[in-house]
């Protein structure tokens, strides 16, 4: 998942929640007698409404139309839930200068090369349990991710120091790019049952 | 090449360590799209209904309408369900503007291009497993809170007097280790409780 979906979601939960205050508070405020006890006694579908819609059986297109945008717009909310930024090449600058033209002196690389092979370096480290490596943003500026998950007594300050090192440091070689940005996610797996007794 | 020259010149933009993320509202976001389809849905098909035969699918429009007519703004119910609206559209309100839960806690990390955290469930993992390897100790139980691991240890020890000491130790150095950003209080308290 991307941070747009994180900005999308929080417009969407705000315009839905808006919508809800709006129409809520107005039947409350009316419910309540806000507006004279006149309206409060009204009843909720009066008989101008009824004669009016049927008369004007238009308003029904109208109203299907309308379920029919917010319906896609709903599925489009719903599917953007599982869209990922993940990039499935990366541009490996091959100009040493770096000023150079964009077409000129670059070349795709599968990301996938790069991140199983930083992904099989870790978890050949001592204590490190599973690794899940994939790289982010643009294909000329990447950014590389790793969710290593360790053991629950493992060295943690001496992998860190590998990872960062070592595997980083080789992906950052490898795509030329000293200054790659990382994001290094550690969890810790659940410990195994190791019962002592010092009595 | 000029590199100041228009078109095609890379940006020199300045790298930046990336930010740990916070929650993205998934499940809050899931809910209220499903049942905006639900509802979008059922409302097109009626309207397409209505507009076509004139009457309702599988609803007694009429019943409805003699219903809906029957019932006045200051019914109990519709305050009731107004109520409820207005909560859950303030509920929503505050959930989008206030900012989202943080999914990891962040650790100190000298290289200026790159981030660590560990999973608040990953951070009592290994505190736990800290704790648990202190001699005397049988299990251990981490919680985080407000800035404090809430550690509490059994022993079968009848003397414990230097257990919590010893426990606070290893806590300490397991977070030494780690390094969060964000430091923590570490307490313990000891149960004693007989090895089975």
């Amino acid at each position: 998942m991307s941070g747009r979906t994180a900005r999308g979601n929080r417009v969407g939960l705000g315009l839905t929640g808006l919508t809800l205050l709006a129409a809520g508070g107005y039947a409350l405020t009316r419910s309540l007698g806000g507006f004279g006890p006149a309206q409060a006694e009204q009843p909720l579908y009066p008989e101008t409404i009824a004669t009016w819609l049927h008369t004007n059986t238009w308003i029904w297109l109208i109203v299907a139309a309308l379920g029919v945008i917010i319906g896609i717009i709903a599925v489009r909310w719903l599917l953007v839930q599982l869209r990922t930024e993940r990039l499935h090449r990366v541009v490996v600058d091959l100009d040493p200068r770096g000023i150079g033209d964009l077409a000129a002196g670059r070349s795709a690389l599968p990301a996938a090369a790069l991140t199983t092979a930083v992904g099989r370096e870790i978890q050949t480290y001592p204590g490190v349990r599973a690794v899940r490596s994939y790289l982010t943003g643009a294909p000329d500026q990447p950014q590389l991710n790793l969710n290593v998950t360790l053991d629950a007594n493992a060295d943690a300050p001496r992998i860190h120091d590998r990872i960062v090192t070592e595997a980083v440091a080789h992906a950052r070689t490898t795509l030329d790019n000293p200054d790659l940005p990382t994001q290094l996610r550690l969890n810790v797996a659940r410990p195994t049952r190791d019962r002592r007794n010092y009595i | 090449m000029n590199p100041d020259q228009a078109g095609g010149t890379r940006k020199l933009t300045p790298i930046r360590a990336p930010r740990i993320p916070r929650g993205r509202r998934v499940i809050a976001a899931v809910i209220v799209a499903a049942l905006l389809l639900i509802i979008a849905v059922y409302a097109s098909v009626q309207a397409i209904y209505l507009y076509i035969n004139g009457a309702a699918w599988l609803l007694d429009a009429p019943s409805v309408a003699a219903r809906l007519h029957g019932t006045s703004w200051q019914d109990p119910a519709v305050t009731t369900g107004s109520a409820v609206l207005t909560a859950a559209g303030v509920w929503l309100l505050i959930l989008a503007l206030t900012p989202a839960g943080k999914t990891m806690t962040e650790l100190t990390e000298p290289d200026g291009s790159m981030s660590a955290g560990i999973t608040p469930t990953g951070l009592r993992r290994t505190l736990r497993a800290a704790a648990e390897r202190v001699d005397g100790v049988s299990t251990a139980d981490v919680r985080l809170v407000r800035g404090v691991a809430a550690t509490t240890v059994t022993t079968p020890l009848r003397r414990h007097e230097a257990l919590p000491a010893s426990v606070t130790s290893a806590v300490n150095h397991r977070l030494g280790q780690l390094n969060p950003v964000r430091g923590y209080t570490v307490r313990v308290r000891v149960q004693r409780k007989d090895a089975r």
